[in-house]
């Protein structure tokens, strides 16, 4: 692709960039058990952002001193892969990277039932194999599966999608293309079935108006990918039954 | 069957109906599943749990485990605990303690007379936490293989005594009764 540096117009008769709706998600596609060598797996997709997440564990600490005698230590990193964005990403952890990898195992912590196992550590790994925007949200649904995959108790399942703004219009489930020329760009994690927010940013600028009108296009959108989530795990573990 | 599955999250039932068992948890009165797994609603103890399709593994006193004696000092030894048995191992190995108070009944002065560094043991399980910390007190229990000290042949064991098949040296340890290696007689 050509990098624009002239702003496209982004919402046309209604429509955006891709030709969606304002408040329609991108295809979603949802893999689990993709690694063999990991507890559990799972690999998401929102359009073209693509993210494989692994979980290990719970599996004994090493180094020993950072273990927790009343609860396991989560351990999250979030990485983009130097191919994942239109332009060469160093394989060095960036600045942006380290946040979003406390980010993310901070939208998860609250559903994860560390308590059950003590002195143990339950490692998360997210590669973002693709970037189109909304990675780190993706990163927090496929983390969810993968967690839920490798039969680690939880409370809930954890989804997460972005709302922004562009050309003054709330967008719901923003690209990449969307995220660089928008006006806001608020990412939500939630626990639909326990009514709870586990993740919210927002970066840019909203009314309070729009944004409880961002909040709830966000919280709607989760509802949609946690059905999503269900489906797939059931489907998964159906067929297991079966055997 | 496919239909039963219950995901993280999924409302079970009341507190007042069902009492929470394994798998679930309760939030606001609520019962819900923690795990993927199959419901079971258990009408005599008016208890629900939730099957799991992948069990975590982690010992719980009182189970036996098998390890390899990865370190020797004169009051413990440190043990890679494998697994359940040999055929069925864990995917990431945890760590045992065995205290030289934890190897037989009868009071011993030093840790090396009875478990050596390469040693495979089976031993009980004390706690639920780690550092596991173990015993192999019981005459099921201690070591169930072990090599030479001083030709590295796997010894064999010989009415009650541990022998080396190439060199004849006799060796001492707390021999578990299921010892792998044992002469025909």
């Amino acid at each position: 692709m050509v990098s624009v540096k002239e702003k496209p117009p982004l919402i046309v008769d209604g429509k955006r960039i891709d030709g969606r709706r304002p408040d329609e998600l991108r295809p979603i596609r949802i893999e689990l058990g993709v690694l063999k060598n990991a507890d559990g797996s799972a690999l998401v997709e929102y359009g073209n952002t693509k993210v494989l997440a692994a979980v290990y564990g719970p599996r004994e600490v090493l180094p020993k001193h950072i273990a927790m005698t009343d609860r396991a230590v989560i351990r999250c990193r979030y990485r983009m892969l130097s191919f994942s964005a239109e332009e060469r990403k160093s394989p060095a952890p960036s600045r942006r990277e380290i946040e979003l990898s406390k980010v993310i195992r901070e939208a998860l912590e609250p559903a994860v039932m560390t308590e059950l196992y003590p002195r143990t550590t339950i490692d998360i790994f997210i590669e973002v194999l693709n970037a189109d925007g909304g990675t780190r949200t993706a990163g927090v649904t496929a983390a969810a599966l993968a967690l839920a995959d490798a039969g680690i108790p939880m409370r809930d399942l954890v989804a997460g999608v972005a709302v922004g703004k562009v050309d003054g219009v709330l967008v719901l489930d923003i690209n990449e293309i969307e995220d660089m020329y928008g006006e806001a760009d608020m990412p939500v994690a939630a626990m639909p079935g326990l009514n709870k927010i586990t993740l919210l940013q927002l970066n840019g600028v909203l009314t309070p108006e729009e944004f409880r009108q961002a909040l709830s296009m966000a919280l709607m959108g989760i509802r949609k990918i946690y059905e999503l989530q269900k489906e797939a795990l059931r489907k998964k573990y159906a067929s297991t039954t079966e055997e | 069957m496919g239909s039963n599955i219950v995901l993280p999250g999924d409302y079970l039932c009341v507190e007042e109906e069902f009492s929470p068992g394994s798998g679930t948890y309760v939030e606001d009165g609520k019962v819900r599943a923690a795990i993927i797994g199959v419901p079971s609603f258990d009408m005599a103890s008016r208890r629900v749990n939730v099957k799991p399709f992948k069990r975590i593994a982690l010992p719980k006193a009182g189970d036996v485990v098998v390890g390899e004696v990865t370190m020797v000092k004169d009051e413990v030894a440190v043990v890679k605990v494998l697994g359940f048995d040999l055929y069925n191992t864990f995917k990431n190995p945890l760590t045992g303690l065995l205290h030289i108070s934890q190897i037989t009944e009868q009071r011993i002065s030093s840790v090396y007379e009875m478990i050596a560094l390469g040693d495979l043991i089976k031993a009980k399980v004390l706690n639920n936490y780690l550092p596991l910390l173990l015993s192999t007190k019981d005459p099921k229990l201690g070591v169930i293989l072990a090599k030479c000290s001083k030709c590295g042949a796997i010894l064999v064991k010989k009415n009650d005594s541990l022998v080396c098949p190439s060199c004849r040296r006799v060796e001492r340890r707390k021999v578990s009764m299921d010892y792998l290696a044992v002469a025909r007689r």
